[in-house]
């Protein structure tokens, strides 16, 4: 499934399998440093950065990182409190190679 | 290991979550806050705070995906009061933003502050009931008004969540309706995509 958002064409089931092109300028670094990061990778952490750093530069490294601590507490604040997906994401979910959970359907 | 610069906003917003991570909140003490923190973190209870408390932190940081209305409902029994559960919520949410920010750039984790002594406000929010969400809200339960029954802990949502990602409103600028914005170079596709997969690692769908 892809999504084309602001001219580019992007593959969003890239968000799920590693293996999956996004076609995004960086997509791969930028999905191995969000792993490293969210999963308090010490080992991988360095070499992640590093390889952002050389595909997306410097600055988009350190947003990307802020990216993802935001959506670290939204993920948080949303589950805690029991908001989940609306019906029709499911189909979306379904396509992207990211199926729903049973506990949302 | 290269240096990343940090925007100076992001770090005066830490800066800011800091001095209100020690202050007084709204239902629980600076003491109880940074308690909550360090147990987030993975320290003791000790005796500043209630293990039903701990337990939220705990779940919180490290099990998020796992939460259920009947857990919450008896963390109130224990005598998590909804209210309090909300801003425990909202001290564990920022501080992993933090700390996951703080790890990616190759730093330490920061050091807790120092609490600093004082009542807490205990100011309800006019409007707040339950609409959807486990907890009260002001307007149906979504990911802007998560924490709005509480209403310092909606505003620190509000300030870091602006300065880490994009401010939750239309316009131009750093705003979540502008499609087009480029932060520090990354665009919001790349920014979206990022967003995703972390929340695909959380385990969460919204």
């Amino acid at each position: 499934m892809s999504s084309k958002v602001n001219g580019e064409d992007v593959d969003l089931r890239a968000v799920g399998d590693a293996s999956v092109d996004s076609r995004l300028p960086g997509g791969a670094a930028l999905a191995a440093l969000t792993d490293a990061a969210v999963l308090r990778d010490d080992e991988e952490m360095p070499r992640a950065r590093a390889a952002a750093i050389d595909a997306v530069g410097a600055p988009s490294t350190m947003r990307a990182l802020a990216v993802a601590g935001n959506f670290e507490m939204m993920n948080r604040l949303l589950d805690a409190i029991g908001v989940g997906p609306g019906p029709e994401m499911r189909d979306i979910g379904d396509a992207i190679g990211v199926p729903l959970p049973d506990r949302w359907h | 290991m290269t240096t990343l610069a940090v925007d100076p906003d992001v770090e005066a917003a830490h800066d800011r979550e800091w001095g209100r991570l020690a202050a007084p909140g709204t239902w629980l003490s600076g003491a109880e806050r940074v308690a909550v923190a360090a147990v987030a973190r993975g320290g003791d209870t000790g005796p500043v705070i209630s293990e039903a408390i701990a337990s939220a932190a705990r779940r919180i940081h490290d099990e998020p995906a796992t939460i259920t209305a009947a857990w919450i409902d008896g963390l109130e029994v224990d005598g998590l009061s909804r209210l309090a559960y909300v801003e425990v919520l909202g001290v564990v949410a920022r501080l992993r933003a933090l700390d996951t920010f703080g790890f990616g750039l190759g730093r330490p984790p920061r050091p807790l502050p120092a609490p600093i002594d004082g009542e807490p406000a205990r100011r309800t929010v006019d409007g707040a009931r339950f609409d959807g969400g486990w907890v009260p809200t002001v307007g149906s339960a979504g990911p802007p008004n998560a924490l709005s029954a509480v209403q310092r802990e909606h505003d620190a949502l509000h300030d870091l969540h602006g300065h880490l990602y994009l401010e939750p409103r239309h316009g131009d600028g750093n705003a979540m309706g502008n499609m087009q914005v480029v932060r520090d170079g990354l665009n919001r596709s790349q920014m979206e995509f990022v967003a995703a997969r972390t929340s695909l690692l959380n385990d969460c769908f919204f």
